[in-house]
């Protein structure tokens, strides 16, 4: 077991290296950072523009940008910032690989700060609804699978198929529409929304109603088809007849023998969505104007911060693999068929 | 993890758990008369002026700096800390506008009571100078600098390399919006060799404005206090709060809820939504040397690329200025904040409202075209020698600027001028020489943007860069601004009287020449001036507030704001 | 295996299908036989007609109201409610709803379509030549497709649109007269090329227990080339399931483009898409049918889909009980 898990993390080593790799080559093309100053009033002079240009190492190859990134350059000979040889600044940057993901272009604070701002935003609103489009769909899955062609599991089906394939931005807007502003219109109180409120827990959970709602809404009929049908396989085997013949209670069948096996490939599913909420919900935050991971990532594509992009996506591919890691070893841990040599 | 982000994740599961439909009807909180609540759609980098390009971060220092002179709304200028503006009569300036001779007023002081004299204005001076410090404003100060000297407690004097006509670049707020207290920086520049690491630059301690700062949150706020020590007294309104928000969005739904009083920063395409989200609120815009245009390519070099060899014919250039409905687009489409112009100089003193504003004439925009040449075509496109008049129209990404392109090509179109549509990122529009940025190799016929130039003094920076012969980029020049390529030697020559000449009525005569002559040969088509818009929320305030231009400090007035 | 979040990583969720090749051996009538059952799947039958629905609006449409009528603006008129002259409305620089909304639809489904033909040809080529090839050429085609997984597929995608839409390299074309933005065929690529590691998957799968049957190496031994066995044997096994992933395929395109367009950083304006047009009317939330109907046609669209992909699992499916 052990010698399966260090093969794993060693083989994903060389995976992360090549997609930190690829992707700084990506972020990199996406155009000059200095641009952006351009209509503003308070730009640095050319010169200055050039200088700090040098500071980030923007001139140099892309390959040793790269370097630079992953190793740092403190311990590199100083910087020419002037490109005449008159003045050398020894660079200060540690690379990643000594935990130092980069100083933001546009913030100039470092790009850790600006993940942790908006981090805890995105897990107040994604753990919630994923806790509760988990729960509710257990519930709602066994409830239509035990009762297959039921008039409530056709009710059920049907709702999760319209909810399925409704885009969250028109589930968003409509809810948006219905209890904001119609209810200004029809004199009742209208649920506030858009941004976290005023720092009350009262005013955040307000703000938290629709997002939390369209989340879940949209969730949940993926995971209540997913377990009903799950569970209907597993209902289907031979030993739940077995089970049945031996005299066992309905619930008893369901809840010790069919859950727990329609549960193993819940666990995989789960697994491998659950480092995804890091990445927030980028069409939600924007209709819902929420602080999260999604709005900050588009906000640093927009101005080409390099090194707030590239930290986002490497927290969200080691959280991958980090995950699909413990997955494997929890289903292992579930399931007794599995051993791996 | 900070101990408040670790809370808000405990809190994020145990809401996991307890998680119930509730929260209705919490109370907000109540706004009171000695809090100015302002959002921020931004949070400063950095509080020390000098070492911050984001205008955010200029805002706030602005809340905490005195200048020695200042502009007001109109564009007057109003003294601070100075006792006089200096100018040749007064002896301020020297006969050969190398030295200035600069008073303040007497017993002035820091915000922690320590004297505020000439010796931290000398102090500020150098430190500008020295590269050593790495700042990345006062450059223009940096080059013509020779040096400063104290005369007495509140006497400097300061001696340029060159003559510099125009004060307010280099003691007004346009250019030295920052004082340094000696009394902390000295210490550190001595030991440090430099001031560009001071602790003070992220925590400042010491304030010479209306209010100081008391706590910064990072991510959350900025709470500043009246400062009694202010030169005008204690402000009115004892506290600001400055929250910030990661976007407009956030910051706008703040607003028109009412837990924001005043929002500095409302951008075009946004007027229409804001003014309409909550009926208490008034929208300002105070002129700040923006003026949106169409900037033409006039180049003639094949490298990089050459604008449409229509453009070369200044009868077509006129007739695309007649052929655009300005009137439409901005009551339409701005919502009547702003007014179409034909001068670069709009809404400062310098404008030479003589010249007035090119009236919309489709008619006589296709007499010019069929004048010059450009024919209609079968396909209503106009074409001469085989050549049809299709432009390719740029701009940046930006919604609002998209739906004046939209709006622009049918109005062109009417008169046989096709357009092609084009925008880019603009890390890519404005991109330098060697980014292959757009504007700077060429690559558009029409652009759309504005140029930015404080309008305090008749040198204006567009015409003297962005449309100067010498600065016509390209290989041997690709730090050149003259994206255009437009070449008046009559215009850079104008351009030079009001940069280095004495005299102030020479001046302007030459600032009405550049505009007669821009008018004339079109090398740009002027839009709309763009300033800088503020929102803030009438049922808060006493009457009605005033707001400096961004050109200065648009805080001038602050201390006479007053909550209900 | 994840389902549909708003991060976009998911695609619906897939049973993986018992592929027995001795049960397929007699290929085209069982083919018959899963489109029989389909025609008597209800669901199914309602997806189709949805589809029929929003096909005939966007072709009728365009038959019936010039594409002029989509283009001109008259900002005088803007954000007008539903009226006779404008049944949908107009948007915010007074072009009208309702025209856009029918030339949109033909970019946003040309894009549904296309995308998920390129994923799925990526796709099976890359499963077919790692099932087959092995070694550590299929080693490394899956750890990419594992990268490529690892990363948001919307995030991948704005940065990929980002490098190849510059406007001075990717110029726009004219087509039939009209004119579309480089960013319509570009976005294609982008999502076909995000989105084929799950076909590859299935495909690597097939091609595995095809290999380990007997008659492959009766074949190889009697001199039949490697195409044939794959044309024969492997891709015959692999259509069901390919069938219901493209199908679904066209649903996650549809929507990835809606997201971005929503987002303002998908097909570029002036090219209507119903993305772009939701996009623009996030800004002005109390004109309701700016967004309303661009959102409802994207809804059954996706709908109508999913109907008939769940129909098309069931009947290929043949374990299916009904």
């Amino acid at each position: 077991m052990t010698r399966y898990v260090v093969r794993r993390v060693l083989q994903s080593i060389p995976l992360l290296l090549i997609i930190s790799f690829i992707l700084f080559n990506f972020t990199n093309a996406l155009g000059d950072p200095m641009a952006v100053y351009a209509e503003s009033r308070n730009r640095p002079s050319a010169r200055d523009r050039e200088i700090i240009m040098r500071r980030l190492g923007l001139d140099r190859p892309i390959l040793e940008q790269y370097l630079i990134w992953l190793i740092g350059n403190d311990w590199m000979p100083p910087i020419d910032v002037l490109g005449d040889g008159s003045r050398l600044e020894q660079g200060t940057r540690r690379g990643v690989l000594r935990g130092d993901l980069g100083i933001s272009f546009v913030t100039r604070r470092p790009s850790w700060t600006r993940i942790e701002e908006r981090l805890p935003w995105t897990l107040v609103l994604m753990i919630p609804s994923y806790v509760l489009t988990v729960g509710l769909a257990i519930a709602i899955g066994i409830f239509s699978a035990v009762r297959q062609y039921s008039f409530w599991d056709n009710v059920i089906t049907s709702l999760s198929f319209f909810f399925y394939s409704m885009p969250i931005f028109f589930i968003a807007l409509l809810t948006i529409y219905i209890f904001a502003v119609q209810f200004r219109r029809w004199g009742l109180e209208p649920i506030k929304w858009g941004g976290t409120g005023d720092g009350t827990l009262g005013s955040l959970l307000q703000h938290m109603v629709l997002p939390v709602f369209c989340l879940v809404a949209i969730q949940l009929a993926g995971y209540v088809r997913f377990i009903r049908s799950s569970m209907l396989e597993v209902l289907n085997q031979d030993y739940i007849r077995t089970a049945r013949a031996k005299g066992l209670a309905e619930s008893q069948v369901v809840r010790r023998h069919a859950f727990k096996n329609a549960a193993l490939p819940l666990v995989t599913l789960i697994g491998l969505d659950l480092p995804f909420l890091l990445a927030g919900a980028v069409v939600t935050e924007r209709i819902f104007a929420w602080p999260g991971m999604g709005r900050l990532f588009i906000e640093s594509f927009e101005r080409a911060d390099v090194p707030v992009m590239m930290a986002i996506l490497m927290v969200l591919s080691v959280a991958v693999v980090v995950f699909q890691l413990l997955t494997d070893i929890v289903y292992t841990w579930l399931d007794p068929r599995i051993r791996y040599s | 993890m900070t101990i408040k982000n670790r809370v808000r994740l405990a809190l994020a599961f145990a809401l996991a758990l307890a998680m119930v439909l509730a929260g209705f009807g919490a109370p907000a909180q109540a706004q009171d008369r000695n809090t100015l609540v302002v959002g921020f759609a931004q949070e400063p980098d950095n509080m020390n002026g000098f070492y911050s390009s984001m205008a955010f971060a200029q805002w706030a220092n602005d809340l905490v700096q005195a200048s020695l002179y200042d502009f007001s709304d109109d564009l007057q200028p109003v003294l601070v800390l100075a006792a006089e503006v200096p100018t040749r009569e007064n002896g301020g300036i020297s006969e050969d506008f190398q030295e200035y001779t600069v008073k303040l007023k007497p017993g002035l002081k820091w915000s922690d009571g320590k004297p505020l004299t000439a010796e931290d204005l000398v102090f500020t001076y150098q430190m500008i100078k020295d590269p050593a410090n790495n700042m990345l404003q006062g450059s223009s100060i940096r080059e013509a600098l020779e040096e400063a000297e104290v005369l007495d407690e509140t006497t400097f004097r300061l001696r340029f390399n060159v003559p510099k006509p125009f004060p307010e670049d280099l003691i007004g707020s346009p250019g030295l919006s920052t004082i340094l207290p000696a009394h902390i920086f000295r210490p550190i520049y001595e030991a440090e060799g430099t001031i560009e690491n001071a602790a003070e630059n992220q925590d400042p301690t010491v304030f010479s404005g209306p209010y100081v700062l008391r706590e910064w949150r990072r991510g959350e706020s900025m709470l500043f206090e009246a400062n009694p020590n202010y030169v005008f007294g204690e402000p009115k309104i004892k506290r600001v709060l400055i929250r910030f928000f990661p976007d407009t969005d956030s910051q706008y739904a703040a607003l028109a809820a009412g837990q924001l009083d005043f929002v500095p920063n409302v951008s075009e395409g946004d007027i229409p939504r804001v003014a309409a989200s909550n009926p208490d609120l008034k929208i300002v815009t105070v002129f700040g040397g923006y003026i949106e245009s169409l900037w033409l390519n006039l180049r003639t070099d094949e490298h990089p690329r050459a604008g449409h060899p229509a453009l070369k014919d200044v009868r077509v250039r006129r007739a695309l200025r007649l052929a655009i409905d300005r009137e439409t687009i901005t009551r339409e489409l701005l919502a009547g904040a702003t007014k179409p112009t034909d001068s670069i100089y709009a809404g400062s003193p310098f404008e030479n409202k003589e010249l007035g504003v090119t009236p919309y004439d489709p008619e006589a925009a296709a007499k010019l075209l069929d004048e010059a040449g450009w024919t209609l075509g079968p396909d209503g496109i106009r074409q001469k020698d085989g050549v049809k008049l299709e432009m390719r129209y740029s701009t940046t990404t930006a919604g609002w600027r998209n739906n004046i392109q939209a709006v622009i090509q049918q109005q062109l179109a009417k008169v046989g001028v096709s357009v092609i549509l084009e925008k880019y990122p603009a890390s890519e529009f404005f991109g330098a020489f060697a980014n292959r940025g757009i504007n700077a190799i060429g690559e558009y016929d029409i652009a759309q943007y504005a140029n930015n130039t404080a309008l305090t003094n008749p040198a204006n920076v567009t015409v003297d860069e962005a449309l100067n012969c010498k600065q016509i980029p390209n290989e041997s020049n690709p730090g050149g601004q003259n994206f255009t390529g437009f070449c008046s030697p009559e215009m850079d020559e104008a351009s030079l009287i009001t940069k280095t000449s004495l005299d102030p009525e020479e001046r302007l005569a030459a600032a009405y020449k550049i505009q007669e002559i821009m008018r004339d040969q079109v090398p740009l088509i002027n839009l709309f001036p763009r300033g800088d818009n503020y929102a803030y929320n009438t049922k808060r305030f006493v009457g009605e507030i005033r707001i400096g231009s961004g050109v200065g400090n648009q805080w001038f007035d602050i201390m006479n704001w007053e909550l209900k | 295996m994840t389902t549909q979040t708003d991060s976009l990583q998911g695609k619906p969720a897939e049973r993986v299908l018992s592929l027995d090749p001795k049960q397929n051996v007699k290929g085209v009538s069982n083919f018959a036989r899963s489109m029989r059952r389909l025609r008597k799947h209800r669901m199914a039958i309602f997806g189709i007609l949805l589809l029929l629905f929003v096909i005939l609006y966007v072709v009728i449409g365009s038959l019936a109201i010039p594409e002029s009528a989509s283009i001109y603006n008259d900002p005088r008129r803007a954000l007008q409610p539903p009226s006779a002259e404008h049944p949908f409305g107009t948007d915010v620089i007074g072009r009208d709803i309702l025209a856009r909304t029918i030339y949109g639809g033909q970019v946003s489904l040309f894009i549904g379509v296309t995308a998920m033909l390129v994923q799925i040809l990526v796709g099976t080529a890359v499963g077919l030549i790692a099932g087959y090839l092995g070694g550590i050429v299929d080693f490394l085609l899956m750890r990419l497709a594992e990268a490529m997984l690892s990363i948001p597929q919307l995030f991948l995608a704005l940065i990929a649109l980002r490098i190849f839409s510059d406007p001075t390299q990717f110029p726009d074309f004219t087509f039939m007269g009209r004119r579309f933005s480089s960013t319509m065929i570009v976005i294609v690529f982008v999502i076909g090329l995000t989105s084929w590691m799950r076909v590859s998957r299935i495909v690597r799968s097939v091609v595995l227990s095809v290999r380990e049957q007997e008659y492959v190496t009766a074949a190889h031994s009697i001199g039949a080339h490697s195409w044939r066995i794959i044309l024969r044997h492997v891709l015959p096994n692999c259509t069901a399931p390919i069938i219901v992933s493209a199908t679904l395929g066209v649903a996650s395109a549809i929507l990835l483009e809606a997201y971005l367009g929503f987002l303002g950083l998908g097909v570029r304006a002036p090219t209507p898409t119903w993305g772009n047009i939701m996009g623009e009317a996030n800004s002005y939330l109390d004109s309701w049918f700016y967004w309303f109907f661009p959102a409802l046609f994207i809804m059954l669209t996706v709908m109508g889909i999913n109907f008939l992909g769940d129909g098309l699992r069931d009947a290929f499916d043949p374990r299916s009980l009904k």
